[in-house]
């Protein structure tokens, strides 16, 4: 009788893609983004005209950029404070060097290479010497500032060379950064899921320890995941630059935290584990339509803050909420036991026959 | 059902006392009226098969879940569906399988916890430590109230959580699985200390896998299957096959199941050689292609320190460990990754924290072992899903589907995803450190079978456990640690649980 497994099988696809965390924490952001915009539209109609749709996704794209980044590290159970500021740096620099004479690709690649190999330095730092990325990136935060200070002896640095290409050409009528922005996000999408790669990052981010004993190079995966945030947030202040012609070093302060915001939107944990690039993007996008239906509903800008804090404040109790739900009884959590009480429990997992009940506490079929 | 007690009914000398208790689950009726009376000042354990509804059972009877119908009485009053708080006010206290402990704080501390004595408001420090000492004198504990946490061994921190149980009063101490993460030299003290909570009157209602540590502390005996009582009584009206049956519906055979020999063994392809880490000095061990070789020995003797070492998940001060390839040249192991392209499979013993992703589905961890040995880049979801589906059945997991948590999994069916993990990797050496830590009877077995079939396969396997019966049960060679040092060898077949004892008591 234990020799009639029965992993043979598996959940229908339908139930499945209900079940994934795509479809779970996608769903409701979208809802809201279709809910706000229709209810700004019906406001003032151009809300949903072509022209602020496009300003929306180009007022994002370089969040989009840096929080695309910020995604492989928090998949992988890691985090990086420092973008924002070093998007700022790269910014400065490439203005810089482009009023020193140089090409503007060469300026591009330049602060590519920087911006890796600063990646490089704190995946190393945080691999090799076990520091925790949050103290070590908020260090990295403090010193980019400075040196983004220093090197544009604290004044915006205006860029001889105009960058079009980076910043404001339009192509197929859209501007090259929301290009750049959705790019980005399919390619680390493409990465994520289908790539071993994007599998080594989500097993890290579940279970280091374990990933590590079954033979994953965890190390690498970690230091490969700074090294693509850092030089797409070095990219995204590239592209900040060209747009203003500006090497602005007080650039986007709120970059980080909203980057994170954005991830965390889209389904991941800052445990680990969890986090996909597609919601991200979608996070993304309802942070700008947030922010554009506050100016069009001439909300006063102070309070751009509060309804940010509030958005991601809700987004983590709703998230939290499911997690509770779906978790088995035996959860020793106060909320579990209250939610238990006053919510019908949700059976996890669905059989395949209805001959088949399966034992809600240890997922098998009983024999 | 085997009723041997003759009183069912209320008596003034029941502690704590469930009746007819029921509770279901969707699609699963997990309790099916369960009673079960704990007397005042006795020992009881609760027995069964992962899934035969002990824990619920305890979780109720702890508050920590609610009854759909039934009564609980705790010394004479009944409770309606109490929570955890209103049965830990009258003296029941459980004990978990997780440590609750604050691991930077000190012994005293940790006993008194949130009844910290204080004068003026201030902290009474002298007064703690006097309180605490007494607390453990009492239960004859020998532990240093100065001591902080973190040097502590699991077994000692579990005895602070018995001190402090008993410092809030107790008058019932449910412990779920105690012994599950002790050795066998720190049960000793343990069941002397149950002894001692029996003695002062107080109740006790444990969980345990290990039937001779039932007969050996136990007065009354429970036996559960599928969600109801098989079998209750005293212990003395027990055998341990009687309990086994009960357990599993069926006899199970636990005895040693003779393998073909190995007549010529071929050369090693395991060479642990001259090895020394902190606490391994000079260890040497070779294991061939199909056979199974166990390391075992008593706390201390670095067993799974070995373990570790062999699948090159630490690196030796001194010696090496090799891995002769298809060519018969001797590779020496650089480090976990290389070990695992080498063929080097591991299975630690903690699967929660170092073997599995536990919030992830049997498909995810089932290929891990794929993943990480692979060299083509593209990994898609169908690949992950085809993979899985061959390897789980192979390794006899069960579970509704491969999308199943697998933190949801019993101890046997997680340590049997883990199995199929190296299966997908065509492993010619596996290291299994404590492969039924946590299993119950019936799934040891099974694991045990997959092991030996591993081996008939061709694998090598190196077995390193603390538990001498298990190694007498399987293994071909067992070789005896102790402090870090092998002190000797034994084949498989004579290497009973009393000719371990002797040899590691031998000086």
């Amino acid at each position: 009788m234990l020799d009639q497994p029965d992993t043979a099988s598996s959940t229908p696809f339908s139930q499945r893609l209900m079940r994934s965390d795509g479809v779970r924490f996608v769903t409701p952001l979208v809802i809201a983004i279709i809910v706000i915009s229709l209810y700004t539209n019906h406001k003032n109609a151009n809300f949903l005209g072509s022209d602020n749709i496009k300003n929306v996704l180009l007022q994002v794209s370089v969040l989009g950029i840096i929080a695309i980044g910020q995604t492989f590290l928090i998949a992988a159970g890691q985090l990086d404070l420092s973008v924002a500021t070093l998007a700022a740096l790269a910014g400065v620099i490439g203005a810089t060097r482009i009023n020193d004479g140089g090409s503007e690709l060469w300026a591009v690649v330049l602060v590519i290479v920087i911006c890796a190999l600063i990646g490089l330095i704190w995946g190393l730092l945080v691999a090799g010497l076990r520091i925790p990325p949050f103290i070590l990136t908020l260090g990295g935060t403090s010193l980019f500032a400075s040196i983004a200070l220093r090197i544009s002896k604290s004044s915006p640095v205006p860029a001889r060379e105009r960058f079009e290409w980076l910043g404001r050409m339009n192509v197929y009528g859209l501007p090259t950064p929301i290009w750049f922005f959705l790019i980005v996000a399919v390619v680390a999408a493409l990465v994520m899921r289908y790539t071993r790669f994007g599998r080594h990052v989500y097993a890290t981010g579940s279970n280091e320890e374990a990933s590590y004993l079954t033979g994953i190079p965890t190390a690498r995966t970690k230091v490969l995941c700074f090294v693509i945030s850092s030089t797409l947030a070095g990219f995204a202040g590239l592209v900040a630059m060209a747009r203003i012609s500006t090497g602005d070093p007080r650039v986007g302060s709120q970059l980080a935290l909203q980057a994170i915001a954005a991830v965390v939107l889209g389904g991941a944990t800052l445990a680990g584990g969890r986090g996909s690039p597609f919601g991200t993007m979608v996070g993304v996008v309802l942070l700008g339509v947030v922010q554009s239906a506050l100016t069009f509903n001439n909300v006063q800008t102070f309070w751009n803050d509060a309804v940010f804090g509030g958005v991601l404040i809700f987004a983590v109790v709703v998230t939290a909420i499911g997690d509770l739900r779906r978790r088995r009884v035996g959860s020793r959590s106060v909320m579990a036991g209250w939610m238990q009480r006053s919510m019908s429990p949700v059976p996890h997992n669905v059989p395949i026959s209805p001959t088949d009940p399966p034992d809600p506490q240890q997922g098998e079929i009983p024999q | 059902m085997i009723d041997v007690s003759a009183d069912g009914s209320p008596s003034a000398a029941a502690a704590l006392q469930l009746d007819d208790i029921t509770k279901s689950f969707p699609g699963v009726l997990a309790l099916k009226g369960v009673s079960l009376t704990v007397r005042s000042g006795s020992v009881h354990a609760l027995c069964g098969e992962n899934g035969a509804g002990k824990s619920t059972l305890i979780k109720i009877a702890t508050g920590a879940q609610q009854a759909d119908s039934g009564t609980i009485r705790v010394g004479g009053e009944i409770l309606d569906r109490p929570n955890r708080r209103q049965v830990q006010a009258r003296g029941v206290r459980a004990i978990y399988q997780e440590r609750q402990i604050a691991a930077d704080l000190s012994v005293a501390e940790n006993v008194l916890l949130d009844r910290l004595p204080t004068r003026f408001g201030k902290v009474d420090w002298r007064t703690a430590r006097t309180v605490a000492r007494q607390r453990l004198a009492a239960l004859e504990i020998d532990l240093d109230v100065n001591a902080p946490v973190r040097s502590l061994s699991v077994a000692q921190l579990q005895m602070i959580e018995i001190a402090r149980a008993v410092s809030f009063d107790a008058r019932i101490v449910v412990m779920d699985e105690p012994t599950a993460s002790l050795s066998r030299h720190e049960v000793e003290p343990l069941f002397r200390v149950v002894n001692r909570l029996r003695a002062a009157g107080v109740s006790v209602l444990f969980i345990s896998h290990h039937l001779d540590e039932v007969f050996q502390i136990a007065d009354d005996v429970t036996v559960m299957r599928d969600g109801a009582v098989v079998a209750q009584g005293p212990a003395t009206g027990f055998t341990t096959a009687g309990v086994v049956q009960a357990m599993f519906g069926r006899s199970v055979d636990i005895s040693r199941v003779e393998r073909a020999s190995i007549a010529v063994r071929a050369a090693p392809v395991l060479c642990i050689d001259s090895v020394s880490t902190g606490r391994l000095k000079n260890v040497s061990v070779d294991v061939a292609p199909g056979e199974i070789v166990a390391v075992t020995g008593g706390v201390g003797a670095g067993v799974s320190e070995l373990a570790r070492v062999a699948a090159g998940g630490r690196m030796p001060s001194a010696g090496w460990v090799s891995i002769t390839d298809r060519n018969g040249v001797r590779l020496k192991i650089r480090g976990r990754r290389h070990a695992l392209r080498l063929g080097v499979g591991f299975l630690p013993a903690d699967r929660k924290r170092q073997g599995l992703l536990l919030e992830r589905s049997v498909a995810d961890n089932v290929v891990l072992g794929q993943q990480a040995d692979g060299r083509a880049p593209v990994f898609t979801p169908r690949r992950v899903r085809n993979s899985a589906t061959t390897l789980a059945p192979r390794a006899n997991v069960r579970a509704a589907t491969i999308d199943v948590t697998v933190g949801t999994l019993s101890g046997g069916n997680q340590q049997k995803v883990m199995i199929g993990r190296w299966m997908g990797v065509d492993c010619k050496v596996l290291i299994f450190d404590e492969p039924t830590a946590g299993i119950d009877i019936a799934s040891k077995f099974d694991i045990y079978a997959e092991l030996r079939r591993l081996a008939d396969n061709g694998a090598a396997v190196l077995i390193c456990s603390t538990d001498f019966q298990e190694v007498g049960q399987i293994a071909d060679r067992v070789v005896v640690m102790r402090s870090g040092r092998i002190i000797g060898e034994v084949a498989g077949n004579r290497a009973t649980e009393h000719e371990l004892l002797e040899m590691e008591m031998s000086t």
